[in-house]
Order: C-alpha cells, then sequence, then structure tokens
C-alpha cells in the first residue's frame, strides 16, 4: 500500500477557514510535494486567487461544487494530474489535498476516488480534516446539517480562529460539542505559529476509547452520546473480548452499508478476529469503506476489540442488536443509559 | 490486499481466502469449503426474502422462488440484485 499516493480532503463550512489552513500546511517544506486540488464555487475563484503558494500541480476545477455535479471533472483532473506527472510536466507529487466546496459532503469525492479502477492503483483515501470556527462553530452545528455531518465524518476536527474568540468558554463549549458528535475523533487548537503538518496529516491508526470503556468488564456497551447534544445524531461504543468470525462480521456490513450508508456516518473499529491475536483496523464513511488494515502490534494494553458508531437518522440500539448477533457476543446494555 | 478484506473492497474474489492474511497457498478443498461457507453467510442474510445465491460453474447466481435469476460478480452486485428481484429488501437489522 505504501506505493499508492495518500489523499487528504479538507472540508469544513462556509468560512471556517479551510483554505487559512490548507496555506499553513502548504508552508511545510513537505507540502512542496503536494498536488493541490480546490474547488472554486461560483465564479469567481477566490479560494485559488488566496492559495496562491502553490506552482505547477495545482488545479482549480471550474464547474462549480465537485462533490454535487463534476465528478468526471474530478475524474479528469485526477487522470491529468497523473499524465502531466508522468510527462515530467509537472513536479512529481506525494500526497494531493482536496480542498472541498463548503457546502459539500466529502463522500462524493471519496466515492469518485473508488469508482475508477485506475485509481485504486495510484491513490489512498488518507484522512478528512474538517476545519470549524470558533466564532459560527457552534451555531453552524445546531442550525447545519451540512456542518455537523462534515465534522461527524472527520478523522481530525481542528478548531480555527480561536485567537478571535474573546470568550473562551465557547471554545470549550465548542469542544465539549464536537466531542459529543464524534467521540474518537482527535480535536485540535493550533497555535498561530505552530506548523500543523505532523499533527494533522497522518492517519491515526488507533480506536482511543479508553475514556469510555467500561473498566472491568469483558463486554460493554457504552452509549457515547445519543441526542445529547441535541444534534440528532447518535454514537455507541461497544467493546468486547470475545474473537468474532471476521468473513460472517464482514459479510454482514456490506450489507449494512449498502442498505443503510447514508445514514451510517462513521464506523471506527479495531477487531480482534478469530484466528488472529492481532487486530484489524476498520474505518468507514458512509457507504465508503477503507481497505481494512492488519496492524502488527495493539496500540495499548487494551486488546479487546471495540467499535464506535456514528449515526443519523437510525436508531442505534437497533444496529447494537443486529451487532452482537453477528459478533455472537453478549447483548450489554450500558447501565448508565438503562433507557437507551 | 487479503481476499477477506475483499468483501468489504467488493473484489471479484471475496469468496476465496479466509480473512486474515493471504491464505492462497491452502489447500484447494479448504479454499472451497471457506467459499461455500462464505455463500452460506450470504444465504442466512438472505432468507427473508425468498433468495439464494448458488454456485452454477465459476459464476455465481442468484435466484428467486419464482425462477427469476441474475449473476452476480462481487459481493454489492449480490444486494443490488436481491433488491431488484426479492420479495422485501434485505435487511441486516432485522435477520
Amino acid at each position: 500500500m505504501d506505493n499508492l499516493i495518500p489523499i487528504t480532503l479538507l472540508t469544513g463550512f462556509l468560512g471556517s477557514g479551510k483554505t487559512t489552513l490548507l496555506n499553513r500546511l502548504l508552508a511545510d517544506p513537505r507540502g512542496l510535494r503536494a498536488a493541490v486540488l480546490i474547488n472554486e464555487f461560483g465564479e469567481v475563484g477566490l479560494d485559488h486567487l488566496l492559495a496562491k503558494n502553490i506552482e505547477g500541480t495545482k488545479v482549480v476545477i471550474n464547474n462549480g461544487c465537485i462533490c454535487c455535479t463534476v465528478h468526471e471533472d474530478l475524474r479528469d483532473t485526477l487522470k491529468s494530474l497523473l499524465n502531466a506527472r508522468d510527462k515530467g510536466e509537472i513536479p512529481a507529487f506525494d500526497r494531493i489535498l482536496i480542498e472541498t466546496s463548503g457546502a459539500s459532503d466529502p463522500l462524493p469525492i471519496m466515492m469518485t476516488l473508488r469508482s475508477d479502477p485506475m485509481f485504486r492503483h495510484h491513490f489512498r483515501m488518507e484522512n478528512i480534516i474538517t476545519t470549524i470556527d470558533a466564532l459560527n462553530g457552534l451555531q453552524q452545528l445546531s442550525e447545519r446539517a451540512t456542518a455537523l455531518r462534515q465534522a461527524a465524518m472527520a478523522d481530525c476536527l481542528v478548531i480555527t480562529k480561536t485567537d478571535l474568540q474573546e470568550n473562551k468558554s465557547l471554545i470549550d463549549a465548542l469542544t465539549r460539542k464536537l466531542a459529543g458528535i464524534a467521540p474518537e475523533t482527535v480535536i485540535h487548537i493550533i497555535g498561530s505559529e505552530e506548523t500543523p503538518w505532523d499533527r494533522l496529516m497522518k492517519a491515526k491508526k488507533t480506536v482511543s476509547l479508553s475514556d469510555n470503556a467500561p473498566n472491568g468488564q469483558k463486554t460493554g456497551f457504552r452509549a457515547l452520546s445519543l441526542h445529547r447534544e441535541g444534534t440528532g445524531l447518535q454514537s455507541f461504543a461497544l467493546i468486547f473480548d470475545e474473537q468474532p468470525d471476521w468473513s460472517r462480521f464482514a459479510v454482514w456490513l456490506s450489507l449494512l452499508m449498502h442498505r443503510y450508508g447514508d445514514k451510517i456516518l462513521r464506523i471506527k473499529g479495531l477487531l480482534k478476529v478469530e484466528g488472529s491475536d492481532q487486530p484489524m483496523l476498520l474505518n468507514a464513511v458512509q457507504h465508503f469503506i477503507h481497505p481494512p488494515e492488519h496492524l502488527e502490534n495493539w496500540p495499548d494494553n487494551d486488546h479487546r476489540s471495540r467499535l464506535v458508531f456514528i449515526t443519523d437518522g437510525i436508531e442505534a440500539r437497533l444496529i447494537h442488536r443486529a451487532l452482537c448477533k453477528v459478533l455472537g457476543i453478549e447483548n450489554v446494555q450500558d447501565q448508565e443509559n438503562a433507557d437507551f | 490486499m487479503c481476499a477477506g478484506c475483499g468483501i468489504l473492497q467488493n473484489n471479484q474474489d471475496w469468496t476465496e481466502g479466509f480473512g486474515l492474511h493471504n491464505h492462497s497457498d491452502r489447500p484447494i478443498h479448504e479454499r472451497l469449503a471457506e467459499r461455500r461457507r462464505r455463500l452460506a453467510l450470504v444465504n442466512d442474510l438472505l432468507k427473508n426474502s425468498g433468495l439464494a445465491l448458488r454456485e452454477q460453474g465459476y459464476q455465481l447466481v442468484l435466484s428467486s422462488a419464482t425462477g427469476s435469476s441474475a449473476v452476480v460478480s462481487n459481493l454489492v452486485h449480490v444486494w443490488i440484485e436481491a433488491d431488484r428481484l426479492g420479495r422485501r429488501p434485505v435487511d441486516p437489522l432485522d435477520f
């Protein structure tokens, strides 16, 4: 997998600071070897003008929102990039950064990458970075479904404009809200002098539930947020000691994503499957399932399997019940959420 | 990528392998046994829809009780055709 070019999606609501963050990432020496695709939204390529530090490999997509209408353009653009690189017309690049339109969902871009067999041999989805504005983020998360879904799908969340927010308690409230929406996702606040590349550009190879895992239990279910934050999203974690049958689980998961992929915003998991003590890393964003990875070692001393689901518009308890059946584990409800 | 992971990556060879690592050096009878087991797992989920997935030579065929059928190429294709041919949608939350 190492010879595949990693792709990072930079998303976030309109005005949330995506381009500023992109420019900071590109200021890193490693950013010089990144090809950048920027979605030009509307007639004025404002983002294009702002992202001015890129030479040669920047491609602005002209036909509006890449996520809604111009998948062909994205596909053509990626092919053009590969061709131009192979012909020596542009410098070699070892990463692609795609800044999405603020009004868009990242999934269609990911599915475009999956849709072409050629891309599977050249690219791999690395991570989704979502920016949230410290000034307007709380309001946007409450009022804008797109902002909420962008946060739920993220691999890492970056709170921007913290220096402009004088009321620090609002930053704390935003952090808590984000933790409720995406309980397993790392939330970053990046100082103005800091180079954020190392913190943001590497996919996390673990599922951290140390604060949420029921202690001393072999099997546990923890409802992490069930409408608690008033978001409409639900998230839950399942922790278990049994070693499930991978084939049985994967066949069921394939059907689950086919039927309910639009309502399952995120699945992350670390599984100890039958026949192996090594963990298997599972990562899915709606219909897009990353290739499962066999990790050599467990990231911590807790070697129990763990699964985190973030759902929107589907009852978490229904998934939990089916999961227990598929995995062959005891149906343990979280005692703190007995009404769940 | 191992064939077991191919279940989720929608590979055509998703029925082979053992889910953990590349077991292509396993004896053929073991690989065939695993293939049959995976088909049984799919059929377990399909049972309420009146459909069945069977091997016909090298092809996989999804067929209904009324005689409709479709050749399927991978696992997602199975679910798509099941929506078309089944008497009711296959529900992963109710099986």
